[in-house]
């Protein structure tokens, strides 16, 4: 089944060691892992980072991980970085 | 990471090229300033509005934008550099700083200052346009044209970490102008655990248009400069540029570099890249003459401070060891502990080093200050500075600041005379001041020195007997005399000006010298002019010292004040009358320190004499017995024996006992005013402005014989 993680409205580089923590860990307990960006407030390139890392690493050990409904602030971000395609997007499921 | 640290290196900055911005003005000649002198002067502010706008700092960016307007026309030849100018640039300067202060502090930013400044400002600007040289100049590099540029970022591994973000400097960039293309390069990310969050990853491409220079393209990134990998250039350029950029690649980031490059349309005629002509592009950066910055680390002065406090510890514990083995007359273990002693002392003059800096910093200030006051007294006055690169303590650096700007602003107030004056005495109608520094054993030097009217010793004088400083049965010596000067409430200035004069002052001078553990001397000629000369050691923290015993204690003397050691001659028994040493011809005060510090009379034999020198003055110090060289690790005395006159501070000699570390000046000024004493209790009334071999030969020997 998929696990739904919590993600903290804020993503800069205050919360990227936990997120890169909690994603590791998620990557090897679940089975099959969603990212939901709905409510995504701040981003910075720390954490962008770290979800690029985490989509690598989950295709690396084979595993699921859609981050998904990336909001106006995620995509605004992605496009002034020039990271639009560095990551890729989902359906979200429930 | 952390943005206050981020925000103290902005301030560190800031003021750096805020120094280097003043020190333009004030150095160069208005006529004959280089395009290079300007381009410099144009980044200063430049940077700064630009490290001011990645922190939202508003009114710095909106202030600075306009001096940078300024310095850009000055740039492109429209203004010329004169003192009006000069000055405006520099109460600019001062305002900008003001601004800074307000910030780092945190208290509310004084914008309301810069209106009249801005209006001035204004002022010059729209002149621009209708000026006739701005139209012909031909080979400006700030062609206003829109090109299409290339902009290639790897920005370090630590700027994340440094609270920084690759966004807001591509933010800043659509400031300048408009991005056509921008992509991110995301091979280098490492995969599983070698994945840190902190650490910065990507690589940047950008196709932008904009009328910017490519000086004030890479100025946009002169914050961060020092640890990234920056090009830019003109995207028609660009090709020329991939092999040089490659070649500090690994091969994954290089084939990803070419496929972004390729898709930008970059490489128009397929070429394969590797026939790319080489051309050294990076070191084009604009601060390629600052490459010397990236040889100097910056570290927190608590860091060296506690180092220098763990030496100190090893000092002590070193010492231990080394008598220890002494005891265990083991040859063997003697050797190794004194090869340990030999590291410990390197350790110590290397880590002693790193606190050391030129004092040439403090002077920078001086240069400004002498404008600032020559101005304000309508005098004319040049500054000469040698010796900028004496090396001194950091501590002391930032403390002998004050004192020498009184001694400074004193001599152009008081020292240097009115022009007609001047004329009039047959002299420059320049005022000279000099301000040299030097090493002299193990001190520093460091003088003021004025061609100006010198200290009248017969006006200081009659100031002193209608203040009750003196009483007029005395009789002193023109030093003397001089040194009147720093006592508490003493001003000689006829006129009271805004500088000077308010009688305080060079008593706190001397004082803050003397915290220093400093001294400070008085040369001077009427008309000619006046030298202060300020002696500091090296350090505060550890000296190198001769342990002596006096009694049943030990006492450390500072050896840098030691200049020989003699027994103490039969004949010469300290008697407790007039106390006097022939050196070799040289008539010196004699003092028994045993008396001195009232210890129980000895039972040695034979006694040692030790000669020390604080200045000028020498004296002999008759000691028990020399134990021997010691590095102390000086502590400070408690309040408790603050009042104490011949004691600097103790230590803890390798047996864990504490001595005392004696001040040579006072127990050299306490053996001169011993022998007043008596020779004024002798009825003896002298002129002791005469050498001490004059005053003591006839009499002195008969009373011994």
């Amino acid at each position: 089944m998929t696990e739904t993680l919590a993600i903290p409205s804020e993503l800069t580089i205050y919360q990227a060691p936990a997120l890169h923590q909690a994603l590791a860990a998620a990557l090897q307990s679940s089975t099959a892992l969603q990212l939901n960006l709905s409510q995504t407030s701040e981003l910075d390139t720390a954490a962008i980072q770290v979800l690029i890392w985490a989509q690598r690493e989950a295709q690396r050990l084979g595993k699921p991980l859609s981050i998904v409904e990336p909001n106006a602030c995620v995509l605004g971000f992605l496009s002034l970085t020039g990271l639009s395609s560095a990551l890729r997007f989902g359906e979200a499921q429930s | 990471m952390n943005m206050e640290l981020a925000l103290q290196t902005f301030f560190e900055e800031s003021n750096e090229l805020l120094q280097d911005m003043e020190a333009i003005l004030l150095e160069v000649d208005y006529s004959t300033i280089t395009g290079e002198q300007l381009n410099a002067l144009f980044r200063t502010m430049h940077t700064i509005k630009g490290s001011a706008g990645l922190f939202g700092l508003d009114a710095i960016v909106l202030f600075a934008h306009q001096v940078e307007n300024a310095l850009d026309l000055l740039r492109a030849g429209a203004l010329s550099l004169d003192d009006t100018l000069a000055g405006l640039l520099l109460r600019c300067h001062d305002h900008v700083k003001s601004l800074l202060e307000a910030t780092r502090q945190e208290t509310a930013a004084p914008i309301a200052a810069g209106t009249p400044l801005l209006a001035e400002l204004a002022a010059l600007l729209p002149a621009e346009p209708e000026t006739p040289e701005a139209s012909v100049q031909p080979q400006q590099p700030t062609g206003h044209q829109v090109q299409r540029w290339l902009v290639s970022l790897r920005f370090g591994p630590d700027m994340l970490r440094n609270g920084m973000d690759p966004a807001s400097f591509i933010n800043y960039l659509h400031t300048m102008g408009q991005v056509e293309r921008i992509q991110a390069l995301t091979v280098n990310l490492p995969s599983a655990e070698h994945f840190d969050p902190e650490t910065h990853y990507l690589r940047y491409e950008l196709l932008f248009h904009s009328d910017c220079s490519q000086q004030q393209l890479c100025d946009a990134f002169e914050f961060v400069q020092d640890d990234s990998q920056i090009l830019i250039c003109l995207a028609s350029e660009a090709e020329r540029h991939f092999a040089t950029l490659c070649a500090t690649l690994c091969t994954a980031e290089a084939e990803a570099l070419h496929q972004v490059w390729r898709d930008f349309g970059l490489f128009p005629a397929a070429k394969p890249a590797s026939v790319a002509e080489v051309i050294p592009s990076i070191s084009q950066s604009p601060r390629a003459g600052r490459t010397a910055d990236n040889l100097f680390i910056k570290v927190e002065a608590h860091k060296i401070d506690s180092l220098i406090n763990l030496i100190g510890e090893l000092v002590i514990a070193g010492a231990a060891t080394n008598l220890l083995a002494r005891r265990a007359a083991d040859p063997q273990l003697r050797e190794a502990t004194e090869v340990m002693a030999e590291l410990v002392e390197q350790v110590r003059a290397g880590t002693l080093s790193m606190r050391m800096v030129q004092i040439g910093e403090v002077f920078q200030r001086f240069v400004r200050a002498t404008h600032d006051v020559s101005r304000e007294l309508h005098k004319s006055i040049q500054l000469h500075i040698s010796g900028a690169e004496t090396e001194l303590d950091k501590a002391m650096v930032d403390k002998v600041g004050d004192p020498l700007m009184h001694l400074l602003r004193n001599a152009i107030d008081h020292g240097i005379e009115t022009a007609d004056t001047r004329r009039q005495a047959g002299k420059s109608s320049d005022g000279h001041v000099w301000l040299n520094a030097y090493h002299e054993s193990s001190s520093v030097v460091i003088e003021v020195a004025d061609d100006g009217a010198g200290l009248n010793a017969d006006k200081i004088l009659r100031k002193a007997l209608e203040r009750g400083l003196v009483s007029p049965a005395e009789t002193l010596s023109e030093s003397e005399v001089f040194k009147l000067i720093f006592e508490p409430g003493f001003s000689t200035a006829e006129q009271i000006t805004d500088i000077s004069g308010r009688g305080v002052g060079m008593d706190v001078v001397k004082k803050n010298i003397e915290q220093l553990h400093g001294s400070i001397e008085i040369d001077s000629i009427l008309d000619q002019g006046t030298t202060f000369r300020i002696r500091l050691p090296l350090t505060l923290a550890i000296i190198d010292g001769l342990l002596v015993q006096v009694g049943q204690s030990t006492f450390v003397l500072p050896l840098e004040a030691v200049i020989e050691c003699h027994e103490l001659p039969a004949s010469q028994t300290p008697s407790a009358k007039r106390d006097y040493f022939d050196l070799r011809g040289e008539i010196l005060p004699l003092l028994d320190l045993a008396a001195f510090l009232e210890q129980p009379a000895s039972h040695h034999a034979r006694r040692n004499l030790v000669v020390v020198r604080a200045g000028i003055d020498k004296a002999a110090l008759v000691v028990d017995a020399l134990l021997g060289e010691f590095q102390t690790v000086i502590k400070p005395l408690g309040q408790l024996f603050r009042h104490l006159k011949a004691v600097s501070g103790s230590t803890i000699l390798g047996s864990g006992e504490v001595a005392l570390i004696l001040d040579i000046p006072s127990l050299i000024h306490s053996a001169c005013l011993q022998e007043a004493a008596e020779l004024y209790s002798g009825n003896q009334p002298q002129y002791r402005g005469a050498t001490s071999a004059q005053m003591t030969e006839p009499g002195g020997k008969n009373n011994e014989e």
